[in-house]
């Protein structure tokens, strides 16, 4: 059964044994930077920066499937963005053709290029989060939730809930090859009554899924859970020497970005005609500073020997 | 005043503020601040509103047992049928389970469904996305119940709520990717899921209608097993002083 496997696989490089805290920092900036400049050769050298830590993290098989998928939404995206803006000068095709919603069908080279640019976006984007998704442990996502002060109840019950998926994966399957053991076939019949066995199925397993609830809850009230305001951990996070330098350092990008942002000095105009390309040395050098700290997340990896948990 | 009580006035604040900034100065639109981070930080912002009233409740250990649980199995119901996109009894399940314990019970439900199978199948920027999209069907739910519908008005509440999942999923992608922002642009991007947001309604109806009345009688008799009001009638002392 591949679905009961996470996402999550630990490779044991140096990219996994990072701090939870500081892959998700490093994601989230990412996926910021990503979100807040719009300029073409900024978004493609971001794109490009995940690339050595994806390698790094071995995981770029699993990464090839979501930048696929990255693509398919792509072309929907070039699309829609072309048909829609007309606001571009210089026009490329005018079938004269009368859109619904749209009016006239112009396509323009500039409507193309921000097509292209927020496919970039937008694999930058998921490019970031696979390496969430790929090289951080479920238990520790959660963990991370609980040092930002999130409500730690509800990081507790996804923590269960993420715990008993191949608890419940097992009873499905139990209760499937019972009701086969009684005679009853899956496979026979029209839609309607296929839905209805598998049916079945749904309610035995919501049945014993609700025992199950009870039980879990009597074990949590034995170790009296709730019982103290403040409460305890078994495991503890902690942040060493290395991990605050990156995090002050994500920080600092953040910061600067923001800046930069609102005093124009990596600024792209794409309508009505593309201007930009040519950005004053400032913003050059904020854009090779901001790159350089953030590709500098695979070297401290790899200098810093941390014992594993 | 609670603690977490502060936290969601501070987060309501800083949500209502942000929307009526990005309204009333468009110009700074494009100067470190754009729609794709302002709608993604209000519906953040929004999510853990939600989960900070959830965690101010007094809420039992069976009830939290059994959020996780049912977020659990509509997760585990979505996974297999990841290949067809949204034909997935995981709204049924979130429905069902607003509809019997109350709407923050439904919220959770949905939000733990959202996390949890994006553990399988990957997060992205669209888990807060479903989060608060399954995370309101479960509340609305909540709220539907107090009207008493028969089982044909829940179905047509969770076809209703296929599409509304649909846009909520395609406010962040048309915001953040989209140029210009007009309602003529919204509108295709909607057209372009309508086929995934039609199954998922009429899937979620479907369900409803052959297996809601099992399931919310299954949910009810667990509810009633352990949720009970206390009526207050003490038996009378007998009074010993006169004897």
């Amino acid at each position: 059964m591949s679905y009961l496997k996470f996402s999550y696989q630990d490779k044991k490089t140096p990219i996994h044994k990072l701090n939870p805290v500081i892959t998700t920092v490093w994601v989230a900036s990412v996926v910021i930077l990503a979100l807040l400049l719009d300029h073409p050769v900024f978004l493609a050298l971001l794109f490009i920066s995940t690339i050595p830590v994806v390698f790094a993290a071995k995981i770029h098989r699993e990464w090839a499937i979501f930048v696929k998928l990255a693509f398919y939404l792509g072309i929907v995206i070039v699309i829609i963005n072309s048909l829609a803006s007309n606001s571009g000068s210089n026009i490329l095709w005018q079938p004269g053709i009368h859109l619904p919603l749209l009016g006239e069908m112009v396509i323009t080279m500039e409507a193309l290029f921000y097509g292209f640019v927020m496919v970039i976006r937008l694999l930058a984007i998921i490019s970031a989060f696979s390496i969430f998704t790929f090289t951080v442990h479920p238990d520790n996502m959660l963990m991370v939730m609980l040092k930002f002060k999130l409500p730690y109840r509800s990081a507790m019950m996804t923590a269960l809930s993420t715990r008993f998926v191949p608890t419940l994966i097992e009873d499905a399957m139990r209760i499937k090859d019972a009701q086969q053991a009684r005679g009853l076939d899956f496979d026979k019949g029209n839609i309607y009554e296929r839905i209805k066995k598998r049916a079945s199925i749904f309610t035995s397993l919501l049945s014993s899924s609700l025992e199950r609830t009870i039980q879990i809850a009597e074990s949590m009230e034995a170790r009296a859970f709730g019982s103290c305001k403040q409460r305890t951990y078994f495991h503890q996070t902690r942040l060493d020497g290395v991990d605050r330098i990156l995090l002050i350092s994500h920080i600092l990008i953040l910061a600067v970005a923001i800046f930069s942002s609102i005093k124009g000095f990596i600024y792209f105009q794409f309508y009505p005609e593309l201007n930009g390309f040519v950005l004053p040395v400032a913003g050059w050098i904020i854009i090779a500073a901001i790159l350089i700290l953030l590709l500098s997340i695979t070297p401290l990896a790899l200098l810093k020997k941390r014992a594993v948990n | 005043m609670k603690r977490s009580r502060v936290a969601f006035a501070i987060i309501a604040t800083a949500a209502i503020s942000i929307l009526i900034f990005a309204f009333m100065a468009p110009q700074w639109i494009g100067q470190g601040f754009n729609w794709g981070i302002i709608t993604a930080t209000v519906v953040g912002l929004a999510v853990i509103a939600f989960f900070l009233e959830f965690e101010s409740r007094h809420v039992n250990t069976k009830e939290l047992a059994l959020i996780s649980i049912m977020g659990t199995l509509a997760a585990i119901v979505r996974i297999p049928f990841a290949p067809i996109p949204n034909a997935q009894p995981a709204t049924f399940i979130i429905i069902c389970i607003g509809y019997t314990f109350g709407p923050m019970a439904g919220f959770m439900t949905g939000a733990i469904t959202a996390l949890v199978s994006n553990f399988f199948l990957g997060h992205g920027p669209w888990t807060i996305f479903q989060i608060l999209g399954w995370g309101l069907a479960g509340f609305t739910a909540g709220i539907l119940r107090n009207l008493k519908p028969n089982i044909w008005v829940l179905a047509a509440f969770g076809l209703v709520w296929g599409f509304i999942f649909g846009i909520i999923m395609n406010i962040w992608h048309w915001a953040s990717l989209i140029y210009p922002l007009t309602w003529q642009t919204f509108l295709i991007t909607q057209l372009n899921s309508i086929w995934f947001d039609t199954i998922h309604g009429v899937a979620t109806a479907l369900f409803i209608l052959i297996l809601g009345k099992r399931t919310i009688a299954i949910l009810k008799q667990w509810h009633n097993r352990f949720f009970w009001k206390n009526i207050n009638n003490e038996p009378k002392k007998f009074d010993t002083s006169n004897t």
